[in-house]
């Protein structure tokens, strides 16, 4: 079976977030948006932190748009306050302007590896070569500085500091251990690619719509 | 071949002084040449310099006359040849693998020096098969273990075939298992006719591959006969420490992240008192230790009765939490008063206002054990303290752990290192199928140089 490549999924993406911004049709937003969560949910486990946040942010919608479109036939009284029409809408919009951003986004997630979307970036849209390692080194790194963050939160505690950083003084204390190590790590790995000739590096470009089935892009077919 | 004559190299500081002097040696083809010397000597200034890294990417000074395989890797354009004719393995495997999985880490080289994807994949499979990782090929580096991700770096170096080939510091970190297999590496290499340099301070683990052997000795380099001294072993003459009160004692427990890795039938520490914990990489030492400090929830909890204690990681920085020596010892003055931990710190007075930070990695760890101390007095839970430590720098870690087990704090640090067992350990624990057994530290040493390969004389 054929895949969508990387580059025109991200153009979807792209072309969908854009459309969250542009588009102010109720319906349209609806069908777009419940169409990009749909397309999430078989593996919704792996992004809920995106719906999460987008829960909470909702919390600041609701505020929103009762604070400036609170206007119009008034549908319901909560402790006193009346809720009008005006502000109903402007919640679902900007809800759902939320929804299409964040499903379009997982969408783009789950569907391919750190490597396939750091290679197709490269190859396929010409981004230089720079930010496609970057994206590959991010996801090489998070481990890393996950294993040192806990470190560093079972340090502090063992000193009968707080785990979780609350106060400026916190946050610098934690930081500073952090990136000092992270910085070396990352000057290391620096020198480390150029002696493996990253300055050489010239990638093929070509765009791609589909990948053939059995396509090589992130290699998780070989050697497994 | 490798050919350097006359070599200066140093860094753009204040005092502009060079760390080389004049350095030249030689290696031909086909040829293992090991490069030894002290830390701080200059060894992997060296290489910094013969790559053109020091003058190409750290703005370093360099002069005198350097050939690799025909290139001179101090002009431009030899530099930006060099990665096509030359494998470089640095330190640290965490600090040089950049992709997230071992296949898209030699395909990454392959890739940059001109290969097509098809090439590449194909050429990774096969190495990383010759390498024992092909099972792994893409799993998250992250799942490998020290000694797999050690091969990964070497795979990656040489998987385009170079002509050449340094290695430094090869054995860092690894465990003596580890280590042999990586002078069998080194051996296979030799036997397909590539040249290689080693720069290590263990250099008796490659004695039996070794043409040349240089030291490096203040900046100068110097050529010394291959005897890198294998005389049988003995443990240092001193006192043995004698022991106090019981400090920590464990009796059937079970360590591991939910699944058991490593079971404890009995384990004690006294006062004054140094223990070993010794396994392999990825044997649940760690595990152990943070098990004991109360990180870690064990498996099944048995009896741990302990003093108060104090667990020191592996690297010193996770442990400061100021921004001054003199904040940090007055923090850590729980046990023990400041003046006494002030005392006990040789460099107080100079470096009292500075960030911790700032410090040499040396004074960072005597620091990092100072808090320890100063925490608790009693029992100190030391991981993997000698990680990367040449015998000068083990030395001085031997004078702290000296020092505050005089001053009765029992110690427990877990190790890989047979140089601790022979020196410091007053007794000592194997992990031996997932249990710890005690052994006797000495002929625990011993039996670890001999699985690295070690023939002793």
């Amino acid at each position: 079976m054929s895949k969508l490549s990387v580059s025109a999924a991200f153009i979807i993406t792209l072309t969908l977030t854009s459309l969250a911004f542009i588009l102010d049709d109720l319906l349209a937003l609806a069908l777009l948006s419940t169409l990009s969560f749909a397309l999430t949910v078989k593996n919704i486990k792996k992004v809920k932190w995106v719906y999460l946040l987008l829960l909470i942010s909702l919390i600041g919608v609701l505020v929103n748009a009762l604070m400036f479109s609170n206007k119009g036939e008034t549908i319901l009284m909560v402790f006193g306050l009346p809720v009008r029409w005006g502000a109903v809408i402007a919640f679902a919009k900007v809800s759902l302007k939320l929804l299409l951003i964040a499903g379009a986004g997982s969408w783009f997630i789950l569907s391919y590896t750190p490597l396939e979307v750091a290679r197709g970036l490269e190859r396929e849209l010409g981004l230089p070569k720079g930010v496609s390692f970057s994206v590959a080194y991010a996801f090489r790194l998070m481990p890393l500085l996950a294993r040192d963050f806990k470190e560093i939160q079972d340090m502090r505690v063992q000193r009968g500091r707080r785990r979780i950083p609350l106060t400026p003084m916190d946050l610098a204390s934690m930081l500073t251990p952090l990136l000092r190590v992270g910085y070396e790590r990352a000057f290391w790995t620096g020198v480390a690619v150029e002696l493996r000739g990253f300055r050489l590096r010239r990638v093929k470009r070509e765009f791609k719509l589909f990948y053939k089935n059995g396509e090589l892009q992130d290699f998780s077919a070989v050697g497994a | 071949m490798l050919r350097v004559r006359e070599l200066r190299a140093g860094y753009t500081t204040r005092s502009g002084r060079a760390v080389i002097e004049g350095a030249s040696l030689e290696v031909g083809d086909g040829e293992v040449a090991l490069l030894t010397g002290p830390s701080g000597s200059g060894k992997t200034t060296i290489i910094l310099a013969i790559t053109g890294v020091l003058k190409f990417l750290m703005n370093g000074v360099v002069s005198g006359v350097v050939e690799l395989d025909g290139l001179n890797p101090l002009s431009p354009e030899g530099f930006s040849k060099l990665p096509a004719e030359v494998g470089v393995v640095l330190q640290d495997p965490d600090k040089q693998i950049a992709m997230p999985t071992p296949m898209g880490e030699l395909v990454f080289t392959l890739e940059n020096l001109g290969y097509s994807t098809r090439e590449a994949v194909e050429r990774s499979i096969r190495v990383l098969g010759r390498f024992g990782l092909a099972g792994k090929a893409s799993q998250h580096v992250e799942d490998l273990s020290l000694g797999e991700k050690r091969k990964l770096t070497i795979a990656s170096a040489i998987v385009h075939e170079p002509g050449l080939v340094i290695l430094d510091e090869p054995t860092a970190s690894l465990d003596p298992w580890s280590t042999r297999s990586v002078v069998e590496l080194v051996s296979s290499m030799k036997k397909s006719g590539s040249t290689i340099l080693v720069v290590e301070h263990k250099p008796f683990y490659f004695k039996s591959v070794a043409d040349k052997v240089f030291a490096v000795e203040k900046g100068r380099v110097g050529r010394v006969e291959p005897d890198i001294g294998t005389s049988y072993p003995r443990r240092n003459e001193r006192r043995r420490r004698s022991a106090g009160r019981t400090v920590l004692r464990v009796e059937d427990l079970v360590a591991g992240y939910g699944q058991p890795i490593l079971t404890v039938e009995e384990l004690h520490v006294s006062e004054g008192e140094v223990v070993a914990v010794v396994g392999p990489n990825g044997s649940g030492k760690t595990t152990l230790l943070k098990t004991i400090a109360g990180f870690i929830k064990p498996v099944r909890q048995g009896r741990v009765e302990k003093a108060s204690c104090f667990y020191l990681p592996q690297h010193p920085d996770f442990t400061f939490i100021s921004t001054t020596v003199e904040k940090e010892l007055r923090d850590a003055a729980r046990s023990v008063g400041f003046s006494e931990l002030a005392s006990l710190f040789p460099w107080f007075e100079q470096a009292r206002r500075a960030n911790p930070f700032t410090l040499s990695h040396g004074q960072r760890r005597w620091l990092a054990n100072l808090v320890a101390y100063g925490y608790s007095r009693k029992l100190i839970l030391m991981d993997e303290p000698s990680t990367g430590l040449d015998d000068n720098m083990l030395r001085e870690l031997e004078r702290i752990v000296d020092t505050l087990a005089s001053r009765g704090a029992g110690i427990l640090v877990s190790t890989h290192d047979p140089r601790l067992l022979m020196d410091l350990a007053d007794r000592a624990y194997s992990v031996e199928g997932g249990r710890l057994v005690e052994r006797d530290p000495v002929d625990l040493a011993i039996e670890m140089y001999r699985v690295a390969g070690v023939r002793f004389e």
